[in-house]
């Protein structure tokens, strides 16, 4: 549904992507992931036909986003990093110019349906000027559903909302997920991506790193299995590292934490080892390193 | 034409909202009408005494066709007459300046501007829409206030009518009117994308008024009267300034420009 070949966008002598190279399939959810200025935005507008790259190029819905941009703007809708609503006007006008713009045919039942899904109904002839945060996320989520794209684009959609707003907030990102939506999140919350996201994009200028959450981890820190002992010690340690794979351990009071590379074939065989020597196994554990901890290490250490 | 058309509608229902575009377009005409007819009634009433002394005939020579047809006692009745309708073509100019400010710095200031440009809108329907919904209420409360302006003048200085009805006038009012409020609505655009505060947008655009309140001292001054030969320069020169200026706001009411250069 998305297929960027080396997208590039130059501001004067700042280069703010870089020969971008990714691809998201239909019913995909990627997680865009990146610190402030990192030129995420710059992507998602390359993306959405409201830029133009200054070089390489993009397809999104089959279309090109620079000579089609105008049929990927029929195709795509883009939740904004401010929700920039028409304040003086209804949440259901505000819905309805969208509709009408898009050429949505039933205009009234469309905006009814998704002021009724979004739990905004009862506000519907309020100025949207009078509505929370949170009310205006969810209307400017609405905007973007307005005429059913395929692909959406969701920048920072939880950003500034109090934790109830973004809890349902991300519930409604979860079901038009499972609704089989294309999806492309921008979002610095990375709980949030690891929850909604198939697969979260590390991206700062350029593209660092691209993976399912789990595959993140194995190739930034291997998997690991922490395995906790009464009464461990350096014998045990060196009891594993003598095995033919050969595992990296590492001993920190009575825990033993050991990263082999096939850890489903290796660790009966490691916990086997240990009982045979008479070891008392208390817990094991496979350590799930958080994505937070995975993005720090690889925005700090891009190479 | 039918995007044109719901961004216009969408521009009234915004714009028309907000207090101080409404009172503006609105009294203002009506603030120029009072003016228009109390000068002008007060003036005939004066014009009464000036008729019958010494200097009627330097009056009769100084207003030229004006006063074709017409007692010396209704010549600075006239004069004032046409002078008032010079005021209420700063209507067109002053009031889309407030429309459009509102409209387009309004749109910068709440963010509205990027939703809008990520529908299949094209940039040239967004600004057609923008400046037709400007210039249509301004050149409407214009046309308004100028008809309750001959309707007062027909009731309360009847022999005037000719004056204000003449080709010259029909013209500057139906056709230089129009022109002028198309070059402001341009002009505020321009402007609009600089700033980010719609007063200031709207008292920058307001140097536009200024060559109508040349020509209102001009005429008030005697160094000219203005007539056919002077409106159909203005048009022309309005026309082609339209033209520069149109060019201007599309190239800078463009996407890249709006989402990477307005600030």
């Amino acid at each position: 549904m998305i297929e960027t070949r080396r997208l590039s966008r130059r501001f004067g002598g700042l280069l703010a992507v870089d020969r971008l190279d990714i691809e998201v399939k239909r019913g995909e959810c990627l997680g865009f992931l990146g610190p402030n200025g990192a030129g995420k935005t710059t992507t998602v507008r390359m993306l959405c036909g409201l830029l133009a790259p200054s070089s390489g190029g993009a397809v999104v819905a089959g279309f090109d986003v620079v000579a089609d941009a105008q049929e990927v703007r029929r195709r795509v809708g883009l939740l904004t990093e401010t929700p920039g609503m028409y304040d003086r006007l209804s949440a259901r006008r505000n819905l309805s110019l969208f509709a009408a713009l898009h050429g949505v045919s039933d205009i009234d039942a469309r905006v009814q349906k998704y002021l009724e899904m979004l739990d905004l109904w009862d506000r519907r002839d309020d100025p949207v000027g009078s509505f929370s945060k949170g009310m205006r996320q969810k209307l400017a989520i609405g905007r973007a559903l307005i005429h059913e794209p395929p692909i959406l684009f969701l920048d920072e959609p939880t950003s500034g909302l109090d934790p109830e707003a973004a809890r349902r907030i991300r519930t409604l990102i979860g079901e038009l997920k499972a609704a089989g939506r294309t999806l492309f999140v921008c979002t610095h919350n990375l709980t949030e991506a690891e929850q909604l996201c198939d697969r979260v994009a590390l991206f700062r200028s350029r593209l660092l790193a691209v993976d399912t959450p789990p595959g993140l981890r194995e190739r930034t820190y291997g998997r690991e299995v922490e395995i906790r002992l009464q009464g461990a010690t350096d014998a045990h340690v060196a009891l594993l590292q003598a095995l033919p794979f050969a595992p990296e351990v590492a001993r920190s009071g009575d825990r033993l934490v050991v990263r082999t590379r096939d850890p489903d074939t290796n660790n009966p065989i490691l916990i086997q080892t240990l009982v045979s020597a008479g070891a008392r196994v208390q817990y094991v554990t496979e350590i799930q390193q958080s994505l937070e901890r995975i993005y720090l290490e690889i925005l700090g250490n891009p190479s | 034409m039918k995007m044109v058309w719901i961004i216009v509608r969408k521009e009234w229902e915004e714009v028309l909202r907000s207090a101080i575009v409404l009172f503006t377009m609105l009294f203002t005409p009506l603030i120029f009408v009072v003016t228009g007819v109390g000068s002008v009634v007060a003036t005939q009433a004066a014009g009464a005494e000036v008729g019958n002394s010494k200097d009627a005939d330097e009056i009769l020579k100084l207003t030229g066709d004006l006063c074709t047809g017409l007692a010396p006692s209704d010549c600075i009745g006239a004069y004032m007459a046409t002078l008032m309708l010079l005021l209420f073509m700063m209507l067109p100019v002053l009031l889309p300046t407030v429309f459009a400010s509102y409209s387009v710095v309004g749109e910068k200031t709440s963010r509205t501007l990027e939703p809008l440009l990520a529908t299949p809108i094209t940039t040239a329907e967004l600004l057609v829409g923008k400046i037709v919904a400007a210039v249509v209420p301004a050149v409407g409360a214009t046309w308004l206030g100028v008809g309750v302006y001959y309707a007062a003048i027909a009731i309360f200085a009847p022999t005037l009518l000719g004056a204000i009805l003449a080709p010259a006038w029909l013209a500057a009012v139906f056709v230089l009117g129009p022109l002028l409020a198309v070059a402001s609505v341009d002009f505020a655009v321009v402007i609009s994308s600089k700033v980010t505060d719609p007063r200031t947008a709207q008292q920058l655009s307001g140097v536009v008024v200024l060559p109508l309140v040349l020509a209102l001292v001009g005429q008030s001054l005697g160094l000219f009267l203005v007539n056919g030969t002077l409106v159909g320069i203005a048009c022309l020169a309005c026309l082609l300034l339209d033209v520069a200026l149109t060019w201007m706001a599309v190239e800078l009411f463009d996407r890249e420009q709006i989402l990477t250069r307005w600030k």
